[in-house]
């Protein structure tokens, strides 16, 4: 896995995309720091870093788009796949080399809240929390573009499709709040909603497993359950959509670090949500091989 | 020793390999021979397990490449029909990668790199970047790759394409080499290229085995010297009038005329005779003299139509 890491990082700074990353990132950080702390002689650092999630649109595809896909291109996976290695350590060691160079590139704005520090009194606690937020939020962002980087040769694909998917990820909370009224928020609507989820489970179950078997069962389990939940209080149906959806938002968890909350539901719900997007990535390249 | 039991590979209703079975004993050189589209390459990526077989198994050094993948993949590299190098990377940065990947000691390290760049003769080109290197220096890197660790199997997918008639002649010079120490599999689409390096050579027509023998017997099998390319002095219509009374030779057509005054023509006897003779006394008896005879080389169609017609389908 450290070879893996080494390469993709050496990979990194062999082309311009190591700097050009680093450059945005701690420039707009930069940027942020004079307008808001400088101008304003407010030593609130973490308000400058918070800013910064907006511009992970363009970030995050430069940091993930050539990971797989240029792999696939230069059919350079043909030795890495056919190599004494696990798909694992593959998948890791990529995810773990664009975490590594985005860490980097915060490692570098540590300076700024050192500035502060000599001339006013610092909120540590916010900071550091925020740095935490921020270096699980890229870990998840990282492993949603890695997963899309597997399924293209072409990076400029992968970098738009990552893009929009970024977008997704920041208005998902408005589009949490506008389907918490009206006919979505309805019990009936959330059924049907429901029924997607559960044949998505369902494929799913059947896609890792292969067995028709196994997905009915557990798609008929569900839809009990669905069904009896209904039966016995619809109420907790109302506005369902909008409340899974605010859970499943990365971006509203956020604003808990950069307040100085660290909350182990949320620790737990970036780790898991990567780990199921570098899962996914594992799958993709195993199903490609393996079938 | 590579065991290739059943293998057989289905996209949809398509075979791309179908039913192949075959042992490749250690220190031997294997040719695959076959067309485009013949399923050589999908049978290298099965064996390498970059994809997987839909039914069958391939056995490498007593490990399955689908039960114990890392086991198997430590014992072969693989030079795919894209040497698989990074055009960022220079040769030394990539050929360390490769170590690292492949798992060679740190002690041995050095050596070995500079072993085998000296074996593949890239030593003069250790710090240039691999994206401004020439195709036939790209192929040398990517075998080098291959034979990173010594790894007892070395897969090669049409090693000699796109290289130089130089780089073709050194090319098998390293792959003969290679036949010393390692099992080697490679395939072509030329068979004489197969013929001069292979101890064994494979053909693959659709997805199947129609033969398998060595590179001697099977052009002995398949060239009978019946039909044959004369140059010769002379009228064409003469020539060929004299040539058609003659008994032996049952067709003569004209090919072209290449040289001012000869006429080329191709005759053609009855299968399983050999006409070289009779094309030479009946021109030496109407005094035209012969410039040029040759045999005219089967393409590997026609190899393929014979070998698929007399023996019903191989094994």
């Amino acid at each position: 896995m450290t070879a893996i890491i080494k390469k993709e990082l050496r990979g990194y700074f062999n082309s311009w995309i190591g700097y050009v990353f680093l450059f945005i990132f701690v420039g707009l950080v930069g940027v942020f720091f004079s307008l808001i702390n400088l101008q304003n002689q407010y030593p609130g650092f973490q308000d400058s870093m918070s800013n910064i999630t907006i511009f992970y649109l363009v970030l995050i595809p430069v940091l993930t788009m050539r990971l797989f896909a240029e792999e696939a291109r230069q059919k350079t996976d043909q030795l890495l796949f056919t190599s004494p290695v696990t798909v694992m350590s593959i998948v890791v060691g990529k995810f773990l080399s664009a975490l590594c160079l985005s860490v980097i590139g915060m490692a570098i704005t540590v300076l700024f809240p050192i500035i502060i520090s000599r001339y006013g009194t610092l909120p540590y606690a916010q900071i550091i929390t925020s740095y935490l937020g921020y270096i699980l939020l890229t870990a998840c962002f990282i492993s949603v573009g890695m997963f899309i980087s597997v399924l293209t040769d072409n990076q400029i694909i992968a970098a738009v499709v990552t893009f929009f998917t970024m977008i997704l990820f920041l208005i998902l909370d408005a589009i949490a709040s506008a389907l918490t009224s009206g006919p979505a928020a309805t019990a009936m609507g959330s059924m049907v909603f429901l029924s997607v989820i559960i044949a998505m489970i369902a494929f799913f179950v059947y896609d890792s497993t292969k067995n028709y078997y196994v997905a009915g069962i557990s798609a008929l389990v569900l839809i009990g359950v669905a069904t009896a939940t209904y039966l016995i209080d619809a109420t907790l149906y109302d506005g369902l959509i909008g409340k899974v959806i605010r859970w499943l938002s990365i971006m509203s968890r956020f604003t808990n670090f950069s307040s100085g909350i660290i909350n182990v539901s949320d620790i737990v719900y970036y780790i898991t949500f990567a780990i199921v997007f570098v899962y996914f990535t594992i799958n993709v390249i195993e199903k490609r091989r393996w079938r | 020793m590579i065991e290739v039991k059943n293998l057989t590979k289905r996209y949809g209703q398509h075979f791309a390999v179908n039913d192949v079975s075959f042992t490749v004993s250690d220190g031997e050189i294997l040719g695959f021979l076959g067309p485009n589209g013949a399923g050589k390459t999908t049978t290298m990526n099965i064996i390498t397990g970059y994809i997987a077989a839909t039914e069958g198994d391939v056995i490498i050094n007593g490990a399955d490449i689908q039960a114990e993948p890392e086991k198997a993949k430590a014992n072969i590299g693989y030079l795919p029909d894209a040497p698989p190098v990074y055009g960022d990377m220079r040769v030394d940065e990539y050929l360390n990668f490769v170590a690292d990947i492949k798992k060679v000691k740190s002690s041995e390290r050095a050596r070995m790199i500079s072993d085998i760049k000296e074996t593949v003769k890239i030593s003069d080109i250790s710090k240039r970047l691999i994206k401004h290197l020439s195709k036939g220096y790209r192929q040398r890197v990517g075998l080098a790759q291959a034979m990173m660790g010594y790894p007892e199997v070395i897969i090669m997918d049409e090693p000699t394409v796109g290289l130089d008639p130089k780089q073709i002649i050194e090319m098998r010079d390293v792959i003969k080499k290679l036949g010393k120490k390692h099992t080697v599999i490679l395939s072509s689409h030329i068979l004489p290229e197969v013929s001069v390096v292979c101890d064994r050579v494979m053909i693959i027509s659709k997805g199947k085995i129609v033969a398998s023998d060595t590179p001697e017997r099977l052009s002995s099998n398949l060239t009978h010297g019946h039909k044959m390319s004369v140059r010769a002095k002379g009228d064409a219509g003469r020539i060929v009038s004299v040539a058609q009374d003659y008994p032996i030779i049952k067709s003569v057509k004209v090919d072209a005329s290449r040289e001012p005054g000869t006429v080329d023509l191709i005759m053609t006897g009855d299968e399983d005779v050999d006409i070289r003779e009779a094309i030479f006394n009946c021109m030496a008896k109407n005094n035209i003299p012969i410039l040029q005879m040759k045999s005219l080389d089967l393409t590997l169609e026609e190899i393929f139509l014979q070998i698929t017609s007399s023996e019903g389908g191989g094994e």
